[in-house]
């Protein structure tokens, strides 16, 4: 038996790097339940999407809700009380968005630990700097150069697209 | 990616499920783990698009290995790189539409049979501006074309200098602690020290007196 087995992680679907880190639970033994559309099972194979071929997917408890529907949020908020831990990896506020974000979360669940994968980062930055430590740590120089960022809508967007690959 | 995504993240993953349940059984265990099966299990989700049939065993055959003219990294006029990844087809024709491209060969990205001609004009096409010249180009486009920046522009990108990704420790730049954590923080805690400069407070701290640190240095023991 795993060292995790009696963890209990909640995992809401997506591509990449999310369920990756959700498998790391499951391998070491964490209840891993995973929630998603039934219609998941439909989408055509791609490589976005291997269906029941999905590698990083093994292990999960699979329940299926409509988070679109009131009494689908409330179901997952009941199975995120009685969590430990929960990875979600939709495009900043979109948990919020559905009412299960980590203020809600974390109002039902104080002890719930609430994992966040963005590819830069949620909005607002939560983070503030940590107490300095030593004298001798500072930030580097700003250099001014004109703001832009990286093309965020169109990385998040590679990985929520259906793609079929023509072979 | 050997070192330290299969082997040292690997390595403290484990480690810390061996123990959260050594807090809870009080028993230890060994964690053993070899940078070739770590380097395995970040391929886990290849392996499953390849049975799925979607993943070709053929290098440079394959959406995200260099394959697709699209999606990939390109040098530019000045020898730096730019990184291009419109594998949707709106941003894909927004990334065309931007360059000034109309060539027919370039405008279907998904027909694999073309992609080693699509990428030979692609490169070639990129040589002719430098990448800042790009960049400029594709700004405020949902194109999905990014600069490669080097180890002393990236700290510099305002993207990392809103999210301090990077800090400077006693002159050394270097990355910030990731993840981030909400109510416990990681902080740097200070720089590297010198072999031996926490020797007399570490052995204070486990219960040896200042006598018998004096005999352990006269013994040769402790340096």
């Amino acid at each position: 038996m795993g060292p995790l087995q009696d963890l209990k992680v909640i995992e809401f679907a997506g591509i990449g790097p999310g369920p990756f880190a959700a498998m790391l639970f499951a391998d070491m033994g964490a209840e891993v339940i995973r929630i998603e559309r039934k219609s998941a099972a439909r989408r055509p194979l791609s490589l976005l999407n291997a269906g029941p071929f999905d590698v990083a997917g093994r292990g999960r408890l699979a329940v299926a809700l409509d988070l679109k529907r009131p009494a689908g949020v409330a179901a997952a908020l009941r199975l995120i009380e009685q969590a430990d831990a929960l990875i979600e990896g939709y495009r900043p506020g979109v948990m919020e968005r559905l009412g299960l974000g980590p203020e809600v979360c974390l109002a039902r669940n104080p002890r719930l630990v609430f994992g966040r994968m963005t590819g830069w980062g949620g909005r607002p930055v939560p983070w503030r700097p940590p107490p300095v430590m030593t004298s001798t740590i500072s930030r580097s120089p700003v250099h001014s150069m004109p703001l832009g960022r990286p093309n965020s809508r169109c990385h998040r967007s590679t990985w929520w697209g259906t793609l079929a690959v023509a072979r | 990616m050997g070192d330290f995504g299969g082997g040292a993240l690997i390595l403290a993953w484990g480690m810390m499920a061996a123990i959260w349940a050594a807090q809870r059984s009080g028993q230890g265990q060994v964690v053993d783990a070899a940078m070739a099966d770590g380097a395995a299990l970040l391929m886990a989700t290849i392996y499953g698009v390849k049975a799925a049939g979607l993943w070709s065993n053929e290098r440079g055959q394959n959406l995200l290995d260099g394959g697709a003219p699209f999606y990939g990294v390109y040098a530019c006029a000045d020898g730096k790189f730019v990184a291009v990844g419109p594998i949707e087809l709106p941003f894909y024709q927004e990334f065309l539409r931007r360059a000034g491209i109309d060539d027919p060969m370039l405008a279907n990205p998904y027909d694999v049979a073309t992609w080693g001609e699509q990428r030979k004009r692609l490169a070639a096409i990129f040589l002719t501006r430098t990448r800042d010249e790009w960049c400029a180009l594709y700004a405020g486009a949902d194109a999905c074309v990014a600069p490669v920046l080097d180890l002393d522009e990236a700290p510099q990108h305002p993207h990392n200098v809103a999210r301090e990704t990077f800090v400077e420790v006693d002159g050394v730049t270097q990355p910030a602690p990731a993840p981030r954590l909400s109510r416990t923080p990681a902080a740097i805690r200070w720089a590297p020290p010198l072999p031996g400069a926490n020797t007399e407070a570490v052995l204070r701290n486990a219960g040896y007196t200042d006598r018998d640190i004096d005999e352990l240095r006269s013994a040769g023991a402790i340096e």
